[in-house]
């Protein structure tokens, strides 16, 4: 299938990424990693007609998360982080940790590929996943949702400044 | 015109494992935080790929409200990991055993 | 003309926001400015949207899904309280920036009570049931911290505690109503109930006997009554405001908006009807033998809610809000008044302790007569036509139980007026026992100042009665007086009658063998309670001692202790209990019992909280595998 050629680049990508931020030992290093994670999905999302949901995706995530993350890393944490070369305190976490994640990898992959996914794709509208239509539903049918992601931000934001405000005690 | 829908959801059922091996695995607050954002964003591709089956919004829409959560979140949790070990010399998550008991 | 109708309800809730913040800079001038501006314009505006010709207004909100589609209505029935709400509340703001002036947290007060506005507002002009229950919790809330606006007085606190206690238990009746009848009709809205009321009269019933439970307890009716008198402790303009003209009357207003369900139910407009009839003689009886002048105002203000319930289970609803009406400005003023009488009094509100208010204050005293003659319903007083159209009501159903009763409360209405006008007006100012002499030089030395230089007696002020509190008084004294005058012009029935369509309304012409007959029972009355209590009456020396054990009258026929042994011991002892055997003996004993058992598997589980953040989120995916096992496996 034509649409494939689409698929498997990116698809790669994200596994790529996602590889990268588990086994890489800079966190720089993770931080590009995830980057690498986001716009394979986001070429995954334009693909499944979302655009705007690719752009978001881009803009903030890969622009302003991941940019939070850097400048964390940059100024503040920088040298600290741990050596992770012997298992420190939990000794067995990793085999421990390889373990589960791997258990839980191999079922849900199995059930992805194995299990009965839909037969029919719906007929979608041409603007279907554009920043109009979007924003339409988003602010007629989920305008109550939209109203708390207002508050979330806005508890977040608080949350924030109350904790490191105080430092200027 | 698509790749098969189980592909998708295979690779973000992929994804979201590889997130939690990540959050088991490493020591250091940024990584797992890192991991948990690559989880979000599997179920994000879940959300999307669903929508797209079903050809209304309401993926969309969901998944847009996970971003905004997660990014409230990542602001709170590294305001968070930044107090918390400011004082201290490495940044190694097993240090923080203050709800121990 | 209907994008008023936010407004109306949004410009006292900035006010407050706005007075809130700045209540600590802003100068006392400025305060009232504010507050008293803001309820001007809401005031003005609803004055607008009276005189226009068009009957109903309707604004709407955005919908929120399907759930909650929220608007605002103002048809001839919200107008009219809104009228009052704002109009009256306009007055009572201005008194407040004269009788509040002296206290520190003024910014505080007035902010408070322009939420009340906001709240009642919402309560009034909302369009469906969620939004008047939002109303309800509102001006739930501003009455709490209005009521508690001395919190560093223990009683205002508990009294402020009361009284929200009170009215949760009737919300939860409320609650229960609303969401039956969002079961059965599925919609919050007005319009869209009323419509179909006529399909589901049982459920209907139900749901109007728990609509009736929270309107028994917003409206202080009995049972849930007793928190009205502990209300008293907030300032006197919030007891004008809040528990007299209109915050008590919001479940008139909720009986009288829902009418169509009421219409088709059986038992609870009976229900409503009899609640307004015990209420009504029983707060009668009770004001005869209150002392505090706030608690007999108190009283009477349950019932006259009494009656006006009356009135709405009769179906006479057109009566029921005339009376809401007259009652709020002449019930006002009475309040108000007293707040002057009080300060003349060195703020003691003891009635035993009154006396010779004519020599102090003529202006109070002319207020305070012309309030007691509406309250009364002395032709040609307000009180006289909006009563004496409930009485008619009464007769028209031929229910001649509920007719006796409110004839009776009526004659009782007038009994503990005189009480009062006699107590606090006649004879000379009390004179505590031991007192100096020049308490009663002064006294006598003030008859030539006829206008408000108060007696002194303990008190420090050197100020007459300040303007505002005048004029707001002398306002709400004048439409005691006029404001049944519209009965004349059948004013109030035409402009009510768009809002009960539909409904059969009775136009009242005055049966004056009805009206003769509850003036001259109240003469009666009158004249038996002057005879007590008049200077050198029977009973005077008996009532002025301070000494005297509270009687069965003044414990309010014992509700209070009787609720407090029902609910409040109860659960006390059930807390001692509790702590002392419970936690003490019990549960230690099962512990230490238990403790070698569970020492052993603690180790074992003790690495599970360990506190390690990532064992824990290892137990989170061993769950997760377990899960996916079971779909796995056998799914």
């Amino acid at each position: 299938m034509s649409s494939l050629y689409v698929f498997i680049p990116a698809g790669l990508l994200c596994i790529l990424g996602a590889l990268g931020v588990i086994l890489a030992k800079q966190p720089v290093h993770q931080v590009l990693s995830t980057v690498l994670n986001f716009i394979g999905l986001a070429v995954l999302f334009l693909s499944l007609s979302g655009e705007f949901m690719a752009v978001i995706q881009m803009i903030v995530y890969g622009g302003a998360v991941m940019i939070l993350f850097l400048f964390v890393i940059a100024l503040l944490t920088a040298r600290k982080d741990p050596i992770e070369r012997d298992s420190g305190h939990l000794p067995g976490q990793r085999v421990a940790g390889w373990a589960f994640g791997g258990a839980v990898l191999a079922m849900l992959t199995l059930i992805g590929v194995v299990g009965k996914g839909p037969t029919k794709l719906a007929d979608i509208p041409a603007d279907f996943g554009t920043v109009a239509h979007f924003g339409h539903e988003l602010l007629t049918t989920h305008l109550l949702a939209f109203e708390l992601t207002a508050f979330v931000l806005m508890v977040a934001v608080i949350g924030v400044v109350i904790l490191v405000g105080r430092q200027k005690g | 015109m698509l790749a098969s829908m189980n592909l998708y959801v295979a690779l973000a059922a992929v994804l979201f494992a590889l997130g939690g091996i990540g959050v088991l695995v490493r020591r250091s607050p940024l990584a797992i935080l890192m991991s948990v954002e690559i989880m979000w964003n599997a179920a994000n591709l879940l959300f999307l790929t669903f929508a797209r089956v079903h050809g209304n919004l309401d993926g969309h829409v969901m998944a847009f409200l996970v971003i905004t959560v997660a990014a409230a979140e990542v602001a709170i949790g590294l305001a968070i990991i930044v107090l918390l070990f400011r004082k201290k010399d490495s940044a190694d998550v097993d240090q923080v055993a203050e709800l121990k008991n | 003309m209907s994008a008023l109708l936010p407004a109306i309800i949004l410009v006292p809730l900035l006010s407050a926001a706005v007075l809130a913040y700045f209540r600590n800079s802003w100068s006392k001038t400025a305060i009232s400015w504010v507050a008293c501006g803001s309820v001007f314009a809401s005031f003005a505006m609803v004055v607008a949207l009276v005189v226009s010709p068009e009957e109903v207004f309707r604004s709407g909100f955005t919908t929120w899904g399907k759930l909650l589609d929220f608007g605002l209505l103002a048809d001839r029935l919200s107008m009219w309280w809104m009228l009052v709400v704002t109009g009256c509340g306009l007055l009572i703001h201005v008194y407040s920036t004269g009788y509040m002036r002296g206290d520190p947290s003024f910014g505080r007060f007035m902010a408070k009570m322009n939420y009340f506005i906001f709240a009642m507002s919402l309560l009034v002009l909302a369009d469906n049931f969620a939004g008047l229950l939002m109303g309800w919790a509102n001006v739930g809330l501003a009455s709490y911290l209005l009521i508690g606006f001395y919190h560093k007085k223990p009683a205002a606190t508990s009294a402020a505690m009361k009284a929200f206690v009170m009215n949760m238990i009737g919300e939860a009746g409320m609650i229960a109503g609303i969401a039956i009848m969002f079961r059965v009709f599925g919609t919050f809205k007005f319009d869209a109930v009323f419509a179909r009321a006529a399909e589901a009269p049982h459920a209907v019933n139900t749901i109007c006997l728990l609509l009736l439970v929270g309107a028994v307890a917003k409206s202080a009716q009995m049972p849930l009554h007793t928190w009205l008198p502990y209300a008293m402790e907030g300032p006197t303009p919030v007891s004008a405001l809040i528990h007299a003209a209109t915050m008590v009357t919001a479940g008139v207003y909720l009986v009288s908006r829902a009418w169509p369900m009421f219409e088709v139910t059986t038992t609870a407009a009976s229900a409503v009807m009899w609640v307004g009839a015990i209420g009504a003689l029983f707060g009668a009886v009770v004001a005869a033998g209150q002392n505090d002048i706030k608690r007999v105002l108190a009283f009477s203000t349950l019932s006259q809610i009494g009656y006006m319930f009356l009135a709405n289970g009769l179906g006479a609803y057109v009566a029921a809000d005339f009376h809401f009406f007259t009652h709020a400005f002449f019930k006002a003023a009475l309040f108000l008044t007293a707040g002057i009488v009080v300060h003349h009094y060195a703020g003691d509100q003891d009635i035993r302790k009154m006396g010779g208010l004519w020599q102090k204050d003529k202006f109070a005293t002319v207020a305070l007569v012309l309030g007691m003659l509406a309250l009364i319903g002395i032709w040609p007083f307000a009180g006289f036509f909006s009563k004496d159209e409930i009485l008619l009501a009464a007769l028209h159903s031929h229910n001649y139980v509920v007719l006796g009763i409110a004839l009776l409360a009526a004659g009782f209405t007038a009994f503990y007026n005189v009480r009062l006008f006699s107590l606090v007006v006649l004879g000379e100012p009390w004179v505590a026992p031991g007192a100096k002499v020049s308490g009663k030089k002064r006294a006598s030395a003030h008859a030539d100042h006829a206008h408000a230089e108060h007696g002194h007696g303990h008190a420090e002020h050197h100020h007459a009665t300040p303007m505002a509190q005048v004029i707001s008084v002398g306002i709400l004294a004048v439409l005691s007086v006029i404001s049944g005058w519209i009965f004349f012009f059948h004013g109030q029935l035409t402009f009510l009658e768009p809002a009960f369509h539909g409904l059969e309304l009775v136009e009242e012409k005055i049966n004056w063998a009805l009206a003769g007959g509850a003036m001259g029972l109240a003469a009666v009355f009158g004249l038996v309670s002057w005879m007590l209590f008049r200077p050198g009456g029977l009973r005077r020396q008996a009532e002025v001692d301070l000494g005297a054990k509270a009687g069965p009258l003044v414990r309010m026929f014992y509700f209070d202790d009787l609720y407090e042994w029902i609910a409040i011991k109860p659960v006390q002892a059930l807390a001692a209990f509790a702590a002392n055997v419970g936690d003490a003996k019990i549960i230690d004993g099962l512990v230490d019992g238990l403790g070698k058992v569970a020492a052993a598997l603690g180790s074992g589980l003790r690495a599970l909280s360990g506190g390690y953040v990532r064992r824990y989120a290892l137990t989170v995916f061993g769950g997760v595998i377990l899960m996916l096992c079971y779909y796995v496996f056998y799914a």
